[in-house]
């Protein structure tokens, strides 16, 4: 089990992660799904030892990775680029993480040649690196992560510049090898159909926060914003603001009322109004307009669903 | 009016391209004040381009590549070591400009001026070691004197030739090598340039050799060029028998050259007093024109009373083999 | 069809001027010495054993300069501190110091009485030692950007597969880094073994080369014959290695793509003890001597000499050929640049002026056009063939690693071969050639080998008025040169910040 535990990190005083905390049980594979530049590859770094969090807490089968230099920690890294190391054979790009572990140039070379071999590359095991096609470059660096038995494989958008066809099939047998061998992943991509396919669980990261954390049927039902149902693919997404009705309200002048949380079923959005108690708000949508009333904080709303045909309104 | 001023302004630019030009080749150190020059431009109407060549030596040696189609009409810095080559080679036209005769001459050229080779020491250094100045060659020898001298190569260095030279007259063929081979043990210095050696080797500028091979004029070049006022100078002359090269330097009319009555006149200009003047403390040699008189710093400077050169013609002969024989001796 | 036609056209300057300005000259001398030669000369021991010091100390030099540039080029390469581009800008003030100057500042520190104490004169160490300080600058800056473009993500995913940090480095960083060395460490042998003037500074005469040899036979001796077969030996050594470095260039040209790893700001003690030791190494191995040049400098009180007539035009001439040079060498190395992307028979041209020997291309310039030698065209032409193969080398090296698809990319936007060159291609490569125009200045505004070609009083230049100094007794004059020396320095080294300036910015954010 991986446990993240109030990560930070920032650079040049430019906050690059916030306070995030993250459970990974073993054998999990999780998303890191988010726009580029929200610092999910800072987070795969941090748990990959590369780099060093400002503050909180990393573990590891319950042991603190504070202070573990990488090479220790025996977690597998792959890339976009594939980083193959293009001064070595394909054979030895996929023997690097064995040799330098101490394992003998025979045995070593023994597991590479099976690791390939089961990958259907054994013929290339000779070829110079930069004379594969991308998608063997991937199946390489997948050959040498795989080949060390790491505890925790790290992805980082590791499919993202290959074409469609291969990059399906080679989710796929990432996916397959991966329960195979009992190993956790963490993936972080921009891809939501890729985190889709891969993980069990996915975490949205927008600007530095993990936003909503779950598994992806709940995600893809409830994204917990207009921006994650946007990003999730939702086609027709418009943004109301709901500004309470003045004409109703008497000597006093109140911000517009923000919403805290959505919900949504078949025929029903519920929204949650940042309202005060016993005050009028009503909202508009497109040509309809309800009156709300504030009853609770931050009080449940419920309102049919579908005004304009099957067109989804959320408010913010 | 002004058509005439512009055709007049024409004709004058036209006859400044158009002004003879004189192609004096010479060695690396040649240097007269640029006003005399300019005198002598404006005297004869023509324009002097003065070609530097490296070294005398190497100089000598661009002319013979190129006699075929010579770079220059006049050379000056031929001296008594390499005039026997050039003459060899027929590179100075056989006839030359007929001057008034003087003592130290240079046959096949003219004379302009003449030195010494010989070494210099650093009076601080013997004074405060408490050393006794070497009285001959082979004091260089003992182990009282070991470590302190460094001379010049004389296969890239006309002052490393000339103490060569002179060892050779004042010992004979033989014993002057076996000295060499001496010399050699006994922690003798060779290095390529006299700038080398008299800026990096020599005690009084930072070196560890309070004796270097240098020029009879280079202490009184120390008063001259010193910082401050000076009533003694900081070197002195070794005059060693054996270690004092008498280097007559001249000028020739080179064959095939364009200029032949500028060159003529350039020779001249070269002997005439002003020249013979500057020359001294641009060049440090001595005039061998008799009428000039020697510029007062050289009382810093002993003139050798007698020095030790061989003849043109023995030099032209076995300079070749001598210089291989002492690379052979001391280098290797 | 076309494209090779349109680099064969481009590639006619560049050879054109390879031919009439070193190789023709060299073969004349070559022909007027051959009947005369005699082979033989080979197996005299003595000259087997100059064949062999020239050699072995440019083997040796080669080595310690790639134990020494190593670290300091990985720890440059790496990190990020106050004054490093500073830095990288002294590092090439070497090349422009006169060896004679450099010399006294190397004996001011290290000969008898020198503020080192300990003293290494009659030693081949002080031989050593001058190499190091005029051959460490290229092997640091080809380190530094050996190991600059090292891919963040290869080193990050050899971390994570088990490589301890000294892992890493000795298995992915320097065999990445390596061809970039390689490549140095020959240009490195070939000047130490048949460069002119700048290796053999305080060897003494024991420890001469084999081009002092040339020189000797053919400016003193006047010896073609020998010569010419010593020269063809040389030459014949020195074209193995330039054929070697060829090879090596070719093997290192693998794509090496990806981010390159960013320089990080001194934080671990580990890295500051480091960093100390990389200072401590530029300081005794490069620094010292300039310090000491400067420091003469300051203390000389010769500031008149700024005032004198031969210093302005020294000064007006350094200036001026500097410029004739970098308009020369950025002409025809970048013709010879972009003529060898499709000529690979022009790849092993750019090192001809390096295998050459400069005496005999000295000479035989005076034997085929004597009555053009004593003309700038000759002299300014002789400061381009040295200092060109920087920038047509370094040059073919960043066109090599630029991807096809940006000029392609360029031209279906619909700018013209010209166009594309100028907005697309030159700012690309504009910081190699930079580098390499800082190159071409150094060795323009030092003195090389110019001594060896014809010259005129009023060719006058920084380094000769120096020479002329020094070739005068008396302390003025040795004030006087020290104080011009110091002036050299800075000038070159603002004459390097103003080259490479633009690229500043770019590279602290790379």
């Amino acid at each position: 089990m991986l446990e993240l535990e109030g990560v930070s990190l920032s650079y040049a005083d430019k906050p690059v992660l916030n306070d995030i905390s993250l459970v990974l049980p073993q054998g999990e594979r999780l998303a890191v799904l988010g726009p580029s530049g929200c610092g999910k590859s800072s987070l795969l770094n941090i748990i990959a030892g590369l780099v060093m969090p400002d503050s909180g807490v990393l573990r590891h089968q319950g042991r603190s990775l504070v202070g573990i230099p990488p090479e220790q920690r025996h977690f597998a890294l792959m890339f976009q680029d594939f980083a193959l190391f293009p001064h070595l054979s394909v054979l030895d790009n996929v023997t690097f993480g064995l040799v330098v572990r101490g394992m003998s140039t025979s045995q070593a070379r023994k597991e590479g040649l099976a690791m390939l071999a089961s990958l259907g590359l054994a013929t290339y095991a000779d070829n110079r690196v930069w004379n594969l096609s991308g998608g063997e470059q991937q199946r390489v660096a997948l050959a040498r992560a795989l080949v060390t038995r790491p505890a925790l494989i790290l992805l980082d958008e590791p499919f993202s510049s290959l074409d469609a066809n291969l990059r399906e099939g080679l989710q796929r047998e990432c996916v397959e090898r991966f329960a195979a061998m009992g190993t956790s992943m963490i993936m972080v991509t921009h891809d939501r159909r890729e985190a889709l396919q891969m993980a069990d669980r996915i975490a949205v990261m927008q600007s530095g926060r993990i936003v909503q954390v779950a598994s992806a049927a709940e995600l893809v039902a409830r994204p917990s914003s207009a921006w994650l149902a946007r990003f999730l693919g939702w086609a027709n997404v418009n943004e109301h603001r709901a500004i309470p009705d003045r004409a109703f309200i008497l000597g006093g002048d109140y911000p517009p009322a923000s919403i805290v949380a959505i919900d949504y079923d078949v025929d029903m959005i519920t929204l949650t109004l940042k309202a005060r108690e016993g005050e009028l708000y009503r909202v508009r949508v497109s040509q309809r307009e309800w009156l709300v009333l504030g009853e609770l904080k931050e009080s449940p709303v419920g309102l049919p669903l579908g005004i304009d045909g099957d067109q989804v309104i959320y408010f913010a | 009016m002004l058509q005439r001023r512009l055709l007049a302004a024409l004709l004058l630019a036209l006859g400044t391209v158009q002004a003879a030009e004189l192609r004096v080749i010479t060695h690396s150190s040649f240097e007269l004040p640029k006003e005399l020059i300019a005198g002598f431009e404006r005297q004869t109407g023509a324009h002097v381009s003065v070609i530097k060549a490296g070294d005398a030596g190497e100089m000598v040696n661009k002319l013979i590549l190129t006699r075929a189609n010579p770079v220059a009409d006049v050379v000056y810095g031929i001296d008594n070591t390499l005039i026997g080559k050039a003459r060899a080679a027929d590179i100075l036209d056989t006839r030359q400009p007929g001057l008034p005769a003087v003592k130290e001459v240079l046959p096949g050229a003219v004379s302009i001026d003449y030195g010494y080779v010989t070494l210099n020491y650093d009076k601080a250094w013997f004074a405060s070691h408490k050393k006794a100045l070497p009285k001959t060659l082979d004091d260089l020898t003992r182990p009282e004197w070991r470590g302190l001298l460094v001379v010049e190569n004389p296969a890239t260095s006309s002052t490393g030739l000339g103490f060569l030279l002179s060892t050779i007259e004042q010992l004979g063929e033989d014993p002057a090598f076996a000295f060499w081979g001496r010399l050699k043990s006994n922690g003798l210095k060779v290095v390529k340039s006299w700038s080398e050696a008299y800026n990096t080797e020599f005690t009084r500028n930072g070196g560890s050799r309070p004796i270097v091979l240098s020029y009879a004029t280079s202490p009184a070049a120390e008063v001259f060029y010193s910082k401050t006022k000076q009533s003694d100078s900081p070197t002195g002359n070794l005059l060693l028998p054996g270690a004092v090269f008498r280097q007559v330097e001249g000028a020739a009319l080179l064959k095939g050259g364009k200029q032949r009555e500028l060159g003529e006149r350039f020779i001249a200009f070269l002997r005439s007093v002003p020249v013979q003047q500057a020359l001294q403390t641009s060049m440090w040699m001595y005039p061998v024109s008799d009428g000039v008189a020697l510029h007062p710093v050289y009382r810093f400077a002993q003139t050798p009373r007698a020095h030790q050169s061989p003849s043109d013609e023995r030099i032209r002969q076995q300079v070749p083999g001598w210089i291989s024989r002492w690379t052979r001796t001391v280098l290797r | 069809m076309t494209r090779r036609l349109v680099s064969l056209a481009i590639g006619v300057l560049p050879v054109a001027f390879l031919c009439f300005s070193a190789l023709f000259p060299v073969l004349a001398l070559l022909q007027a010495g051959w009947s005369t030669a005699v082979a033989g000369l080979l197996s005299d021991p003595a000259i087997q054993w100059r064949l062999f010091w020239s050699a072995a100390q440019a083997l040796l030099t080669c080595m310690v300069v790639l134990l020494l540039g190593i670290p300091v080029g990985w720890f440059m390469a790496r990190h990020e501190f106050a004054g490093r581009s500073m830095l990288l800008r002294v590092m090439m003030l070497p090349f422009v110091l006169p060896t004679l100057v450099a010399g006294m500042g190397i004996l001011a520190l290290f000969g008898s009485g020198g503020l080192a104490g300990s003293t290494l004169e009659e030693t081949p160490w002080l031989l050593l030692y001058g190499n190091v300080f005029y051959n460490l600058p290229l092997v640091l800056r080809a380190g530094i950007e050996g190991f600059g473009r090292v891919p963040e993500t290869s080193l990050m995913a050899a971390r994570t597969l088990g490589a301890s940090r000294f892992a890493a480095f000795w298995r992915i960083e320097w065999p990445l880094a390596r061809p970039w060395f390689l490549a140095a460490l020959c240009m490195v042998f070939l000047y130490c073994f048949s460069g002119f003037g700048l290796a053999l500074l305080l060897g003494g005469y024991r420890y001469a080369t084999v081009e002092v040899e040339i020189y000797r036979m053919v400016a003193y001796e006047l010896n073609l014959g020998d010569a010419s077969v010593l020269a063809m030996a040389a030459m014949g050594g020195a074209l193995l290695v330039a054929l070697v470095h060829g090879r090596l260039e070719k093997s290192g040209a693998r794509p090496i793509s990806g981010k390159p790893a960013p320089r990080v700001p001194v934080r671990s003690l580990a890295g500051r003890l480091m960093g100390v030791g990389v200072m401590l190494i530029l300081m005794v191995f490069l620094l010292a001597p300039l310090l000491a040049v400067l420091w003469r400098a300051v203390a000389s009180d010769a500031w008149s000499v700024w005032l004198e007539e031969d210093t302005r035009l020294a000064l007006f001439n350094t200036f001026r050929f500097t410029l004739f040079t970098l308009t020369g060498v950025l002409l025809i190395g970048v013709c010879h640049a972009l003529a060898a992307r499709h000529t690979v028979l022009l790849r092993g041209f750019a090192l001809l002026p390096v295998v050459i020997s400069p005496v005999c291309v000295a000479f035989g310039l005076l034997l085929l056009y004597p009555s053009l030698s004593a003309s700038l065209v000759v002299l300014v032409s002789g400061y381009v063939l040295l200092a060109y193969p920087f920038v047509a080398r370094g040059l073919s090296a960043s066109l090599d690693s630029l991807p096809a698809q940006l000029p392609n990319a360029s031209r279906s936007l619909g700018a013209g071969p010209l166009a594309t060159f100028y907005r697309v291609v030159l700012p690309l490569v504009a910081p190699s050639l930079r580098r390499g125009l800082a190159f071409a200045a150094a060795t323009a505004v030092g003195e090389f080998a110019v001594t060896l070609f014809l010259s005129r009083p009023e060719w006058l230049t920084l380094s000769t008025l120096i020479y002329q100094r020094l070739g005068r007794a008396g302390q003025s004059n040795i004030a006087a040169a020290s104080c011009l020396s110091g002036g050299l320095l800075l000038a070159a080294l603002l004459a390097f910040i103003l080259i490479e300036w633009p690229d500043h910015g770019k590279e602290n954010r790379a």
